[in-house]
């Protein structure tokens, strides 16, 4: 099962989603702390706590990591089918 | 249906015949609504898989990644396999003559040259059986006769059976060792080419310089059907005599012989009387 895991990840070329991930993070947290840091000795700031901070956080990384996500699935999944190069896979011999 | 190892069975039908769908159904794409599948004496069932690690197969259209090049392509299929071998790749695709295109990635190859990737695909892993549906398809003729002798070598140097499927029956008939003729889904004739040879006697057909007195001649003498074809040529059916022997009668009682033929009846006469059957349209 590992192999077939490796033989996948070697036909899409999967390393290339680490450069996606890494600058999705660095521009997800530097886009949050740059909004927290411009408002810092603002009256009413942007950032109440480390709640705030944090609850934006996540909720941006959730929407660009779900996009991300089903960008690879489709690419993955989808792809085989739309091509019918599934057909060919079927005829390997693994267990369907 | 039967197909014995080591030979070529060619399989023939109209448009429409299920050819495809039987190949399908023998790589387990496609399961039986009844009837029984036994390949190399083990029976297929619908979860049966290991059995495909022997064979090869092109099925429809050649379908590749498209954004790798062929030698990715190939290494890929050999991964999948299991089949380990580092310069082996590169024969293969000597072999089906696409040496030059090693920067190319598959959305820029022409439809010769994804045919004839297919069939490389198809002998890479070194399988048992071959199941080709329609390789020559798209084939310039110098690359139909590359396959063809592509094909041959196969079966006499590494003994694979090869189950081929095509519509043009002059290929099939120089390369087949067994025709089977599928129509509206049952196989209508199953023949070896060698008693298909035999079945049929050969006709004679003769130039010579007076075409109605050599018919009265052989009327008489041999008790043959003759038919006059043109002021010159004759045609005789059902001859039991050699050639030679007509022919040094009718020079001994004056006729002048030009030309002999003997002709068999060739696989596509053949084949359109059994598909047609008496009907107007196949």
């Amino acid at each position: 099962m590992l192999n077939l895991i490796k033989l996948e990840w070697r036909k899409h070329h999967m390393s290339r989603y680490f450069n996606s991930f890494f600058f999705c993070v660095i521009g997800i947290y530097g886009f949050v702390a740059f909004i927290s840091l411009a408002s810092k000795n603002d009256v009413d700031g942007a950032m109440g706590s480390f709640q705030e901070f944090m609850t934006l956080l996540n909720i941006l990384s959730n929407i660009t990591f779900m996009v991300l996500g089903s960008v690879i699935l489709s690419r993955l999944i989808i792809s085989e089918f739309r091509s019918k190069t599934m057909q060919v896979l079927f005829t390997l011999p693994y267990k369907a | 249906m039967n197909i014995k190892e080591g030979e070529i069975y060619g399989f023939l039908g109209p448009n429409g015949a299920g050819k495809t769908t039987v190949m399908k159904m023998l790589l387990n794409l496609v399961k039986p609504t009844s009837g029984e599948i036994f390949i190399q004496n083990q029976p297929i069932k619908p979860t049966s898989y290991k059995y495909l690690k022997n064979i090869g197969s092109l099925i429809e259209y050649p379908i590749f990644y498209e954004e790798l090049t062929a030698q990715e392509n190939l290494q890929m299929h050999c991964a999948y396999m299991g089949y380990k071998g580092r310069n082996h790749i590169k024969k293969v695709l000597d072999i089906v003559a696409l040496q030059q295109i090693d920067r190319k990635k598959v959305k820029e190859f022409s439809l010769g040259m994804r045919q004839r990737l297919a069939i490389g695909r198809a002998i890479v892993a070194k399988p048992k059986i071959l199941i080709l549906d329609e390789p020559i398809n798209g084939l310039n003729p110098i690359g139909i006769k590359e396959v063809r002798e592509l094909l041959v070598m196969l079966k006499q140097r590494y003994g694979m059976t090869i189950l081929i499927s095509s519509h043009i029956v002059s290929e099939i008939e120089s390369i087949a060792d067994t025709i089977g003729v599928l129509k509206h889904g049952e196989l209508i004739e199953e023949i070896s080419m060698h008693s298909m040879r035999g079945k049929y006697q050969s006709t004679l057909d003769i130039v010579v310089s007076n075409a109605r007195k050599a018919k009265r001649l052989i009327e008489v003498n041999f008790n043959a059907k003759v038919q006059i074809l043109n002021a010159t040529t004759l045609s005789i059916q059902q001859v039991h005599e050699k050639s030679s022997t007509l022919t040094k009668y009718l020079i001994q009682h004056g006729v002048d012989v030009d030309a002999v033929e003997t002709k068999h009846q060739s696989l596509e006469e053949y084949f359109v009387k059994l598909i047609n059957g008496g009907n107007r349209y196949a």
